[in-house]
């Protein structure tokens, strides 16, 4: 090609290209963020529709009070998603309060029928009860199998799974963004 | 899996076809502007032009049939086409781009093995940890038996081909360490790690290779940190190695002998227009081909960024912005963040830490080398020598980058296969309706 052609061309392509990277940049984090929200919004609601375990706390100490989920007053076992934290902090997603338990005790991750435990305070975490400092290292639990951490003792059960999440406010939000391809108004 | 496809696409990702055709149209222009730059056609360009966009949309299909993230391998894409591109319209023959895009056909089914890997090893990663981490360390060994004549001492033949080693120790390096801190809170669950770790850095300590211990030692305590919940610990490793750092240059680099040029690069650095004709002519370069891009860029192939020296591998960013503009290097920038954000999002949503900490250490990795070149080239920090990974030309860098790439894509994979196991015992193991 002529160079002088080429120049011309060259240089009026530069604003054609600037605008494809810059669509790209654009289309890129604004799916991005939107992905993130969906995201988020499966994670909350995880604990309600993706559950696949309660944890039942006993309490050993006339006190202390049962699990509570987070921003809940009433008692009842947690429901777990399929992975989080247990502590006694507002971080936590399973907060259990005056049981001797640190701000983030212990994680745990959910496959199948096994709770994997992963101990974040020192204290650590002991199965069935067991004598000792408590073990630092990864537990495994089946279901129905005893958890004690700090004054705690907890059975990790397996229930069934629920096809939506059941409060309405979170089931409504959950239909709505099934029925919304997303990308598209 | 199709059906997993249509769901997980449905509840958590963005109708990609916008993105897909501005990538494609990106490549085909680039390419085909390229081909007519010469008075006779550039046939290498007209069929960079259509396979580059076929690359892509292969990729794409891949990509869906694995389940795995779609919006990241695009993006992937586009900052390695911009590579062969770059090279073609920097170089005047056509040498540098052909090898580039040699590898990159190559790198392509290592990215999509990459995306297996967090599944097959997901409960097995155990099994494997005692024999990678002592194949890892006698890889990372290799350059002092087969070392080619290059100053860093880190590079060996293979082949007829020069690699790096630790650059393709990367993606084993975020596995390993990954295993380790997944294992529990005593020191020897995670002294294994760590010790990996340390013993990484001080071999390329020895090699002399200072950019790329920089990475590892970065990489390590944040994987540290992020696995263990130990952030004091690893802050404090941080501040006590920059400490050192600042001893070694300041009192001992000087006489040692090879680590001289470590002292000749601070002062460059400091001030570069006292030898813009000699020592610092690099940076100088650098500095004036990002400025003379404008807002616009000078047009493609119509640059003078071939006159920087090293502009292939360390300046390719300056080569971005004088042949496409500023606006495009902030867009191109724009995409790393993005690559970023996806890449802790599915770390984010990761059900198992082992996977969360693979998918964590391998968009670090990315990012923190991103971010030292780049601010490297725009005289923030002293140049380290790391590549801008997907764009600078080179093999063994291409390969790593993308086997990290195909590792995030993989956890993402795993996170819409969990997604849908929910979705089908939620509903008795019937197929759900998503309508």
């Amino acid at each position: 090609m002529n160079h002088d052609t080429y120049l011309r061309i060259a240089l009026l392509m530069r604003y054609v290209l600037a605008g494809a990277g810059l669509f790209t940049a654009l289309w890129a984090l604004h799916a991005a963020l939107r992905d993130q929200a969906n995201a988020r919004q499966i994670r909350r609601t995880e604990a309600e529709f993706g559950a696949v375990a309660v944890l039942f706390v006993s309490p050993t100490e006339k006190k202390s009070t049962l699990a509570k989920l987070r921003g809940r007053s009433e008692e009842k076992p947690p429901r777990l998603g399929r992975s989080g934290s247990v502590g006694s902090g507002r971080a936590a997603d399973v907060r259990i309060k005056g049981m001797g338990l640190d701000r983030r005790h212990f994680d745990y991750e959910i496959d199948k029928k096994t709770m994997r435990v992963f101990p974040v305070h020192p204290g650590g975490v002991r199965k069935y009860g067991k004598p000792g400092d408590g073990d630092n290292g990864v537990l495994e639990f089946g279901p129905g199998e005893k958890i004690c951490a700090g004054k705690a003792e907890m059975y990790f059960l397996m229930v069934r799974r629920s096809r939506e999440p059941e409060s309405p406010m979170n089931r409504r939000a959950y239909r709505n963004k099934r029925k919304q391809p997303c990308g598209k108004k | 899996m199709d059906r997993a496809i249509q769901l997980r696409r449905r509840m958590s990702r963005t109708n990609e076809k916008p993105l897909a055709i501005a990538v494609m149209g990106f490549q085909a222009a680039c390419m085909l502007l390229l081909a007519f730059k010469d008075p006779s056609v550039d046939w290498f360009s007209v069929r960079m032009a259509v396979l580059l966009p076929l690359g892509t949309l292969t990729g794409l299909w891949l990509t869906s049939k694995c389940c795995a993230d779609r919006c990241m391998f695009l993006l992937t894409a586009f900052l390695c086409s911009l590579s062969v591109i770059l090279l073609r319209a920097v170089f005047s023959t056509t040498g540098k781009a052909a090898q580039q895009a040699q590898y990159l056909g190559l790198s392509i089914p290592v990215m999509f093995f990459g995306v297996l890997l967090p599944r097959f090893f997901t409960g097995r990663e155990e099994k494997f940890i005692g024999f990678a981490m002592l194949f890892g360390v006698c890889f990372m060994l290799s350059p002092f038996a087969f070392h080619t004549s290059s100053a860093a001492r880190s590079w060996i033949r293979v082949l007829g081909h020069q690699m790096q080693p630790s650059e393709l120790m990367k993606p084993a390096t975020v596995f390993i360490l990954a295993s380790c801190f997944t294992q529990g809170r005593r020191a020897s669950d995670w002294g294994g790690g760590v010790f990996f770790g340390a013993l990484n850095c001080l071999i390329l300590f020895a090699q002399k290779d200072l950019g790329a211990m920089l990475l590892y030692f970065l990489l390590t305590a944040a994987m540290f940190a992020a696995g263990t919940g130990r952030w004091k610990l690893a802050l404090g490793a941080v501040g006590a190695a920059a400490g050192l750092a600042v001893i070694f240059v300041v009192f001992i680099a000087g006489k040692i002998d090879g680590f001289g040029y470590l002292i000749t690069r601070i002062e460059i650095w400091k001030n570069p227009w006292s030898g813009a004709h000699e020592s610092s002519r690099q940076i100088v370069q650098g500095l004036m081909s990002i400025v003379s891009g404008g807002l616009f860029g000078a047009g493609l192939g119509l640059s003078s960024a071939r006159k920087v020296a090293v502009v292939a591998s360390d300046y390719i960013f300056a080569a971005v912005s004088e042949e496409f503009g500023i606006v495009f290097a902030l867009c191109v920038l724009a995409v790393y963040m993005v690559l970023l954000i996806r890449g802790m999002g599915a770390a984010g949503s990761a059900r198992s830490r082992f996977h969360a900490l693979v998918a964590f250490g391998a968009c670090f990795e990315l990012t923190v080398q991103m971010l030292l070149i780049v601010c490297g080239n725009l005289h923030i920090v002293p140049l380290t020598g790391v590549t801008l990974p997907f764009v600078s030309e080179g093999g063994s860098s291409l390969m790593g980058s993308m086997l990290l790439m195909g590792m995030m894509m993989g956890v993402s994979a795993v996170n819409a296969r969990d997604e849908y196991d929910d979705l089908m015992q939620a509903s008795g193991g019937r197929e759900v309706d998503p309508e």
